[in-house]
């Protein structure tokens, strides 16, 4: 393990490798990323593997476009090989009236800078997918050009094409202090060594506030319980992945066949962490499946595990400095870590190399911290209210 | 035999040979191999995989099974069909 490094990164997450891989690619050098079990261990191996360009404001969208561009090009660009791309699009269906105002409202600003989201009649939605039990729905909002990659693949995919630049990954290494004097980032301590640097990156999504508290700050990122099952292998349908946020439900089917499908666990609340999963999900997921696709019946549910958002207050990532400790960096990915992961990498590369321009056309403050002056998440709260937060289903 | 034609995990086609090939670049945690390769996460859910496994990480790393890193059980453990789970007590 080396003890002094320029820049240090906590968390071997698909965000923590993906600022490895893009400072790497920038010409950064001598960067040691710390993991305290293995790569992928964890929310990044527990999501459910869809990633989306259609979101609420343009600046997730601007950030979501840039990504799937660049999940095109990574597998051959890392040379890791296939990532298991697949693009069959993402649709959110409605049964409120105000719902279907609200996606129509979204999808007149995504079509105007270039995601293409169309709106669906019921019928529409039975055509694409017949064994939809369309009752009670309204309409549906689909992207064709959402859909799926392996996370498992993406995140080494980023390890090695940041290990060929001679990252140096140390795992089974836990982080349990920084040491910050005169205001600045001095080392990272982990229980194997300790390494000098100038700068940390916190890429530990939703165990950022542990992380934060080592710096004496508290940030604003949560963890939310989220469960998901995933059913025994069928014929390979090409459905679009499915959410309501009305019947708080998402399925996706993965390419090897399986159907995940999950929602958050309302009875945790949030700010801890506990990975035990319930039987109570298990009923409600099957039962609200059912009734939505009703050939689910006869499916057998294989495996069910549980996970974290990491819940910021507008749910979008916070990426840059921390401005009252100097060299103290947040990379949290806000429960899209995954899907925006080459966007994460990117626009950390650039704040630490201070470029004025970006390969994504948005501003950092859009990102940064200081757009959360005076807020605080209630942690210990009711998770039930979150429910109708944006993107607290799906 | 031909390691690559000796399958240890059925469901998800993994070989003798995959396994070598991932303790030979240095893995040496099940939870690890379980990542790369889909191992135990077919189907069967490691009912007849995850021994044979374990065991013969055991010999090939010259480590006790005892230290060997057996991926967790997960419910519901044997598969059941959507419509009978969604019944509940009733
Ligand atoms: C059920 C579920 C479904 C999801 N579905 C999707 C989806 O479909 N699409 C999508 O894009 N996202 C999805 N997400 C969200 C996605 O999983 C996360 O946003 C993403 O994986 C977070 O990646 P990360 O690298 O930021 O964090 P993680 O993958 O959690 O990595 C953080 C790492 O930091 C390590 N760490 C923590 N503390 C320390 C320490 N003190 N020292 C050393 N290491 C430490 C942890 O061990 C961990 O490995 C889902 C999440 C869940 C739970």
């Amino acid at each position: 393990m080396k003890k002094t490094a320029d820049i240090v990164i906590i968390g071997g997450g698909v965000a923590g490798c993906s600022c490895a891989y893009y400072l790497a690619k920038r010409g950064f050098r001598n960067i040691v990323l710390v993991e305290k079990k293995y790569i992928t261990s964890g929310s990044t191996g527990r999501c459910a593997a869809n990633f989306k360009e259609q979101w609420e404001s343009p600046v997730k969208c601007e950030m979501g476009k840039y990504s799937i561009r660049q999940f095109k090009v990574l597998g051959e660009e890392t040379g890791f090989g296939d990532l298991e791309v697949v693009q069959n699009g993402y649709m959110f269906t409605l049964y409120q009236p105000d719902q279907v105002a609200e996606f129509k409202r979204r999808q007149t600003m995504q079509n105007s800078i270039g995601v293409p989201t169309q709106y669906l009649e019921p019928y529409e939605v039975k055509q694409i997918i017949p064994q939809y039990n369309t009752a009670g729905l309204l309409g549906a909002i689909l992207n064709p050009e959402d859909g799926h990659i392996n996370p498992f693949k993406l995140t080494f995919a980023y390890e090695k094409g940041a290990k060929d630049r001679g990252v140096e990954f140390d795992t089974y290494t836990t982080v349990t202090g920084i040491r910050v004097e005169g205001g600045r980032v001095k080392a990272v301590i982990t229980d194997r060594g300790t390494i000098e640097t100038p700068v940390v990156i916190n890429a530990t999504e939703a165990e950022t506030k542990w992380i934060s508290r080592m710096v004496g700050l508290y940030h604003p990122v949560e963890p939310q319980k989220h469960e998901i099952l995933i059913t025994e292998p069928m014929d390979y349908l090409k459905l679009p992945m499915i959410t309501s946020y009305d019947q708080k439900i998402y399925i996706h089917q993965m390419p090897h066949g399986g159907f995940a499908m999950g929602t958050l666990n309302e009875f945790q609340p949030m700010g801890i962490v506990n990975y035990g999963s319930s039987w109570n999900f298990l009923e409600e997921m099957c039962r609200r499946a059912v009734q939505m696709i009703p050939a689910f019946q006869n499916v057998r549910v294989i495996r069910q595990w549980a996970g974290h958002y990491g819940m910021t207050p507008d749910m979008n990532v916070i990426l840059g400095p921390a401005p009252e400790v100097e060299g103290y960096i947040l990379a949290t990915g806000a429960a899209k870590s995954m899907m925006m992961s080459p966007a994460i990498g990117t626009l950390i590369a650039e704040i630490l190399a201070g470029d004025t321009e970006s390969a994504i056309p948005i501003s950092k403050k859009d990102v940064g911290l200081s757009r959360f002056q005076n807020y605080f998440i209630n942690p210990g709260g009711s998770s039930k209210k979150n429910m109708d937060a944006e993107d607290a289903v799906s | 035999m031909d390691e690559s034609k000796m399958y240890l995990c059925r469901c998800e086609n993994v070989t003798l040979a995959d396994l070598h090939k991932i303790l030979d670049a240095g893995v040496t945690s099940m939870e690890e191999v379980k990542r790369y390769t889909r191992c135990t996460k077919g189907p069967c859910q490691g009912r007849t995989c995850k021994e044979l496994i374990a065991k013969e990480m055991a010999r090939y790393l010259h480590v006790p099974i005892e230290s060997i890193d057996i991926p967790k059980d997960r419910a519901p453990i044997k598969p059941i069909p959507m419509g009978e789970i969604a019944k509940g007590d009733q």
